[in-house]
Formats: C-alpha cells, structure tokens, sequence
C-alpha cells in the first residue's frame, strides 16, 4: 500500500461513518427532536432547564363537554361513566355535536335485575358476547352487565370495548389492548409507551381511551401525554399522563363523598407518579397490573362450551406466549384503533405487538 | 493510569500495521454496504418493526404501539423525576422554584394559568413507607387565570434531606368547583380550631400549632363498594386534613368533612399502602 492509499484510508473511513451518522440522523428525524439540555435543572437560573415537553392528545374543550355529566353514578359504573365521556367526545369529534342522542349513565347501565326500572345497552341482548355471558359467581361478585364475560364486580374490559364501539361514529374501531410486557416498573414503562403512541401528529387518533388502574378496580379515561417528541411517531421520552376520573363530577365532588384516587375530575400526573416506581409515587395507578386477586376483577369465565378458538375461550394458555390468564398480571386498555379486518370486531383483543390475545394461531371471527 | 497507557500503546502498536489491499477492500465494502441498507431503511423501504434493526420508530398494528421495552426493542428512557432545588423552607423559596419547575412551564399553555398562590408545606403524617411520595413532605400551591380565579392545584414532592422538589400532580379546577374563588388551603386553622372547640370542647394545646397533613389511606378504603368509607380527607397532600394537638394532649384531624377525628378514626395504612 502506497501513501497515498495509507492517507486516503482514514479519509474513507471518516466520511462513511459522517455519512452513516447524518442518515441515522434522518431515519430518526434530526437531531433537534430528541435534544435535551445536559445541565441540570438550578435553582436561580432559567436557562438550562429542560422542560417536560409539549402536549400531545386530546381537545381540552371536548373532555370538559364530554365529561359534563360525571362523577359516575353507581359504585360499580366507573366503565359506565368512560362509555358515556368516549361517546360524547367522538361525536363531538365526529360532526361537531349533530349526533344521534347521546346515552345517559342510566340508559346504559340500567339492569331490571337489580331493580332499575328498565335493562340499558349493556344488558340488552345486543350486549352479550358471542359465546355467551360470564357464568355468575365464578371467581367474582359478577357479573353485573350481560356484557361481561367475567364474573367481574363492574363493566368488565370485553363490555367496555363493546360498548364505546357500539355508541361511537361508524368507523371508530376500539379494543382491549393487553400489553403483557411483565410485572415490573420496566414493564409498566413499556405499556405506557403503548398507549402513549395513540398521541401525537404522525400516526395518533389524538381520541380518549380507557386505562384499568388499581390492579383493574378503577378505569381513568386519558385522553394525552406530555413527551419530549411526538409518541405516534416513537424515539419519545414520556413525562406526564393526562388522566381524568370518573370517581368526580366538574365541581370537584365524589359520588360518595370520598376521594380515593384523583382529587380532580382531571388530573395530570408525572411519569414517576404513575409508574409508582419503587421510592417514588403512589401505590394504586400503574404500580400494579390487572390482578384477579383482588376480588373484584376476575379473568373471563364463558366460551366453556362455546366457540373454541375464540381469544377469550383459550385462556389461560401456555403457549405461545406463556399467558397465565387473559388480563391478570397484564396492563389492560381500551382503545381506539384501525384494526378494520374480520378481526376488527370490539369481542378482540389484542397484545403489544398487535396479535389477537390470547392466540394460539385460531381466530374467531363473527 | 499504567492500564490506560497500556491500551493507547496497544493501539498505536496494531494501528501501525499496514492493513493489506485485501483488507481495505474489505473494510471499504462493508461500508458501502452498510451505508445502502441504513439510505434504503431512511427512505422507508423497510416498515417501522420491533425487530433488531434498532430505529426507535413506533411499529403499527392497527395503531402506533411502543417503540421500547418490549422484545428486540431498546429499553424504554430513564424516568427523570426532574428535580429542582430548593435551598429554604420558605414559601416564596417555594414559589421560585414551583414556577422554574419543567411542568409548570409546559402545563400553563393547556391550562392557563398564569400565577401562583403561597404555596403550602403539607406533611407527611404516620408514614414510614419506604416510598418518598409517602414518606416525604409536600408543597402545594394552588394557581390563578389571568381573570384571578383559581384554576388549578400543583402538588410537589419535597424532598428535604437533598434540598430539592419535584412534580408530581396538577389538578384542573374549574369554575363551578368550590375551590375556584380561595387559595390552597381551603379551611383555615382558624376554621379547624373553631370546630375542635365545638365538638369536642377543646382548645388547642399552648403552644402547638396546626399543622397540614397527609397520609397513605388503608387501600381497603380504594374498594368501590367498600362499606367502610372515608370522608376526612387527608388522603392525598392537595386534600389535606388539620392535625390539632388538643389541650388534652391528644391528637386530632380535621378535614374536608368539617368532623373532628381522633388518631383512632384514621385510615392509616399499616406498612405499604
């Protein structure tokens, strides 16, 4: 090798790796996207502070609209409640407010069973999920809606996703989303990132979704995130989770007159807060999965004799996912999507990587 | 010392090897190659997947899903808490560092607001939890529009020990909420002194002061249908409850509900809540 060749080599080899960086650069959207100052944050200087980002997600406007008639009126209607603000915010969304009447709490919720005076949508015949409703009192004090496939003390997720499906704008596509991304803060973290991706300008429905918290005894509706780019898009880092409350009415008062979980009807929370990180935050959003130990929220109990190969009838399955149950130990969601195959019926759900799940490679299609 | 300089002569040692012509080309090829694969992936010739090629892009499934902590994915960033610096227990020290915090910059086009109420030091009581939301005191300060009205609570955990603060919550408050026309806190000692004295017939003891109060509740009292209920307050630092050392030397809560509790009535958690 001459010396010109032993010069030029070098010279070779820092323009490839330039040019390498500069596409990695572009493949990730520039570099400006993800730049956060170094320095800490100090007290007694602006500058150098890093903020937590920008806003991605929902209309503040319609949530307020949407939420008017909230607190949740029954102790076990916070499902019902979700149903009612997600109908009215899509509509909203949808035309503007030119929508079919909206549902009320009660004309959802109502159950001649328990002595209402008539049966709402979700105990309506058109409520029950292809394979049957849930057996009543097996593992839970359920079930409380014919909707449920489980014997679940409230709205179950299945007679969640159904129902925000079925009183939304044609082409509204919603489903249970069960991110079985592990029982740890890491886990937590990841699924947070799942629903986090609904938000942003590049690919986000920007619409509310439904969140089991408290190891599924309660649902928030959130309806965006703050982030240091956009989520819909990835490469994000998340700060804030914008939830709302079900459990408060828009005068800050409880159906019950206690306060458990927010003391907002709306209620932004750090990161670090809704993890429940070890030495952080709180115990009771997202520090703990979907548990069917808590009494109140049991796995799915039909399909004994339905339709075998239907996602809910497989569980729990060992294989291929080793899945111990179907939401237990899971972070469980509701949420807006395009899943607009035969699979884009509401009675499916689907895991963090978009596969119906449970599966085990059969699928049931109505 | 004698390691790092071991190193950089082992570099120079095999740097001063001439590569062959068989190894330029080699190297030279490698790069191009390497090069064609990251433009076409750039070009979005390759879909956003989990898989190992490593772009931090959102893979699609029927929506956007996570683009970390799941397999072949890259961990998902650190949870920076944020911390700023907090130098005086006092509460305009507070409000600098409340106001220099990265939420309340962020928040305030969403909501508003435009300034800050005293904030309040609200304390942890009876919490031994191991886990600083808990264990470590708070400051809470209630913010204003720009037509004055109250529109929103901020909640920070102080951790005092290491001279900082850090956010945790906003509350939205809106205009037909009580808590809209007062600062944070919305009884005064007064108030709570006042409904000490007529329920129990108790003064305050000499010298004590009331103080803001908060601990983790019995996660019983977080079950929906639970038939025992809670309406104290005192569960969270932005719904506190006034701790009064009566003249008798006993402890006693006052919150939301305006009833005078003793330490026995509390919900406190036992270990973690």
């Amino acid at each position: 090798m001459g010396r010109v060749q032993r010069q030029l080599l070098p010279v070779t080899l820092v323009t490839t790796l330039a040019l390498v960086l500069c596409v990695l650069n572009l493949a990730s959207g520039g570099f400006s996207a993800h730049a956060q100052p170094s320095v800490p944050c100090i007290a007694g200087t602006d500058t150098g502070c890093p903020t937590s980002g920008n806003w991605y997600g929902s209309s503040l406007d319609w949530m307020i609209t949407a939420t008017n008639d909230w607190f949740q009126k029954k102790d076990f209607w916070c499902g019902v409640a979700v149903i009612q603000a997600m109908e009215r915010y899509d509509w909203l969304k949808y035309d503007g407010n030119a929508s079919p009447t909206y549902e009320s709490q009660y004309s959802l919720g109502y159950n001649t069973a328990n002595h209402d005076p008539y049966n709402g949508l979700l105990n309506t015949s058109a409520a029950i999920s292809p394979w049957g409703q849930a057996d009543p009192g097996l593992n839970g004090p359920g079930p409380k809606f014919v909707a449920d496939i489980a014997a679940d003390g409230g709205l179950d997720p299945r007679g969640l996703a159904w129902g925000i499906w079925d009183v939304t704008p044609n082409g509204y596509y919603f489903h249970n989303w069960i991110y079985e991304t592990g029982n740890t803060t890491a886990g937590a973290k990841s699924a947070t990132n799942d629903f986090a991706a609904d938000y942003g300008p590049h690919n986000g429905l920007n619409d509310p979704i439904a969140v089991a918290i408290n190891t599924g005894m309660h649902f928030f509706v959130i309806d965006g995130v703050w982030a240091s780019s956009d989520p819909s898009a990835g490469g994000d880092t998340l700060y804030d989770i914008d939830t709302w409350d079900p459990w408060l009415n828009q005068a800050g008062a409880s159906f019950d007159g206690t306060y458990p979980y927010n003391t907002s009807i709306n209620e932004v929370w750090s990161l670090s807060d809704w993890l429940g990180q070890t030495n952080q935050g709180p115990t009771w959003m997202w520090q703990n999965p979907y548990n069917t130990a808590n009494k109140y929220d049991p796995d799915p109990s039909t399909g004994l004799f339905g339709h075998p190969g239907s996602p809910y009838y497989d569980q729990p399955l060992p294989a291929p996912n080793n899945q111990t149950g179907h939401w237990n130990t899971y972070w469980v969601t509701i949420e807006q999507d395009e899943v607009t195959s035969c699979q884009a019926s509401p009675n499916i759900a689907y895991d963090q990587n978009g596969n119906p799940s449970p599966h085990n490679g059969v699928v049931y299609c109505p | 010392m004698s390691r790092n300089r071991s190193r950089a002569y082992s570099w120079q040692a095999s740097h001063s090897t001439r590569p062959s012509k068989f190894t330029y080309a080699t190297v030279l090829g490698v790069m191009v190659l390497l090069v064609g694969v990251l433009m076409w992936h750039a070009n979005g010739a390759v879909p956003a997947t989990n898989t190992a090629a490593g772009v931090a892009t959102a893979p699609y499934r029927g929506k956007p899903l996570s683009w970390c902590g799941s397999v072949n994915q890259p961990e998902c960033p650190t949870v920076d808490p944020g911390w700023v610096t907090l130098n005086s227990n006092l509460p305009d020290a507070a409000s600098i560092a409340i106001a220099r915090a990265r939420e309340f910059k962020s928040l305030q086009s969403r909501y508003g607001y435009t300034a800050l109420d005293l904030p309040t030091l609200v304390h942890a009581f009876g919490a031994h939890t191991g886990i600083g939301y808990y264990d470590d005191d708070h400051w809470v300060v209630s913010v204003r529009n720009a037509s004055g009205r109250e529109c929103g609570i901020f909640d920070f955990v102080y951790d005092r020990a290491n001279h900082r603060i850090r956010f945790s919550s906003f509350g939205l408050i809106l205009p037909q909420d009580p808590r809209s026309t007062k600062p944070f806190p919305y009884i005064s000692p007064a108030s709570a002194m006042a409904e000490l004295q007529s329920e129990r017939k108790l003064a305050p003891l000499s010298g004590a002061q009331p103080e803001l109060v908060f601990f983790p509740i019995d996660p019983r009292y977080r079950d929906p249908s639970s038939p025992v209920k809670w309406f104290g307050g005192g569960e969270a630092p932005d719904d506190p409850t006034w701790l009064i050392v009566g003249s008798d030397g006993q402890s006693y809560f006052v919150g939301h509900d305006m009833r005078v509790h003793s330490l026995q009535e509390v919900p406190i958690a036992v270990g973690q809540p």
